[in-house]
């Protein structure tokens, strides 16, 4: 009878929390990953074209917490997004605590997330997710910062390019 | 160590149970887990103009294909009046899967739910037409300018579906909104 308290108990808090020991598992959130990440910071990330999902994990409060991402390279850097970026957890726990760790494909990356606005670097960025995810190149591409002003449905979407993590964090 | 592996095994038993229950009992997904027959009240009307539905991020959709039914939310745009349903392929092919074998499907808007089947837009035309709205919408991304196609350079496409009316009587009754 114990047992089952315990387990329910368990998976109450798995999924109240979101803190199972295993990542993400497809579009459901997890806990932290398991391993230890990589020792060297990837100087480039053009490889992780080659995934068009990855694992970020982020450090809440108490628990950290993963989820599945899209992600692009640009000038050799890594940029992760949110849509409807302000209701999530993950970019609620950034806001707290800027270190992250990736799962890209088998290898496990740690990094600080690092927001960033318009600009030639955010144009950047929305060429290549052009490129990776619908397969297009354009003559131009503006990302829309910000909130939508009222009436307007675009997606609020955040972007941040993932820095080398600061020497031991 | 003997407990611990009754204690495994209940928590493995009790996810089980509550996707069992998720996608069997509960009315509509739950969250992002795929979830039964949507439970809103059956709509009388159809609107001419569906724009009014651009204000949710995700659309409810049914699926009757196979034995059970089968509902996810999913991205969708209204664009000129006409629903559109976004499904990108990283996210899996459940519902894609699904349309080939019966394009019926339920959508859910404010609680009414609406028969449409769906249709699917491979024109590259009307493709063409859709993309800015798209990219705005979905990814806040304004483009302009020219646009080309850079062949194998996604590996994920990107499925539209059109909905229609399936007497073909859409906003005969007038249910302008």
């Amino acid at each position: 009878m114990r047992a089952v308290r315990a387990a329910a108990l368990g998976l109450l808090a798995w999924f109240s929390l979101a803190c199972g020991p295993w990542g993400p598992q497809g579009v459901l959130a997890g806990g932290p990953f398991l391993g230890a990440a990589s020792a060297s910071f990837p100087a480039d990330w053009s490889f992780s074209d080659a995934h068009p999902l990855i694992g970020i994990e982020t450090r809440g409060a108490l628990l950290r917490h993963s989820v599945t991402i899209l992600c692009v390279a640009a000038d050799g850097k890594l940029y992760v997004m949110a849509r409807h970026a302000p209701r999530k957890r993950w970019v609620q726990n950034l806001g707290r605590d800027s270190r992250v760790r990736l799962r890209v494909g088998d290898a496990l990356h740690a990094g600080r997330a690092v927001r960033i606005g318009a600009g030639p670097e955010g144009e950047a960025v929305a060429r290549a997710f052009l490129r990776k995810y619908v397969g297009i190149d354009v003559e131009e591409a503006r990302p829309l910062i910000g909130p939508p002003a009222a009436g307007d449905d675009h997606a609020e979407l955040w972007t941040w390019r993932i820095d080398a993590p600061e020497p031991g964090a | 160590m003997r407990r611990a592996a009754w204690a495994l095994l209940l928590l493995a038993l009790c996810a089980g149970a509550f996707f069992t229950w998720a996608r069997l009992l509960h009315a509509g997904p739950l969250g992002p887990i795929p979830g039964g027959r949507l439970a809103g009240e059956p709509a009388s009307k159809t609107p001419v103009d569906w724009s009014f539905a651009n204000r949710d991020p995700y659309l409810l959709v049914e699926s009757r294909a196979f034995a059970l039914p089968w509902s996810g939310r999913v991205w969708f745009l209204a664009h000129e009046g006409r629903l559109h349903l976004l499904l990108p392929g990283f996210f899996g092919d459940d519902l894609v899967r699904r349309l080939d074998v019966d394009p019926r499907v339920r959508v859910e808007v404010d609680g009414r739910v609406y028969e449409q089947v769906a249709v699917a837009v491979s024109d590259d035309t009307q493709t063409g037409a859709l993309l800015a709205p798209v990219l705005r919408r979905q990814f806040a991304i304004e483009i302009g300018g020219a646009v080309g196609r850079i062949p194998g350079a996604t590996q994920a496409p990107l499925w539209v579906y059109r909905l229609e009316d399936p007497a073909g009587e859409s906003g005969k009754d007038g249910d302008v909104h």
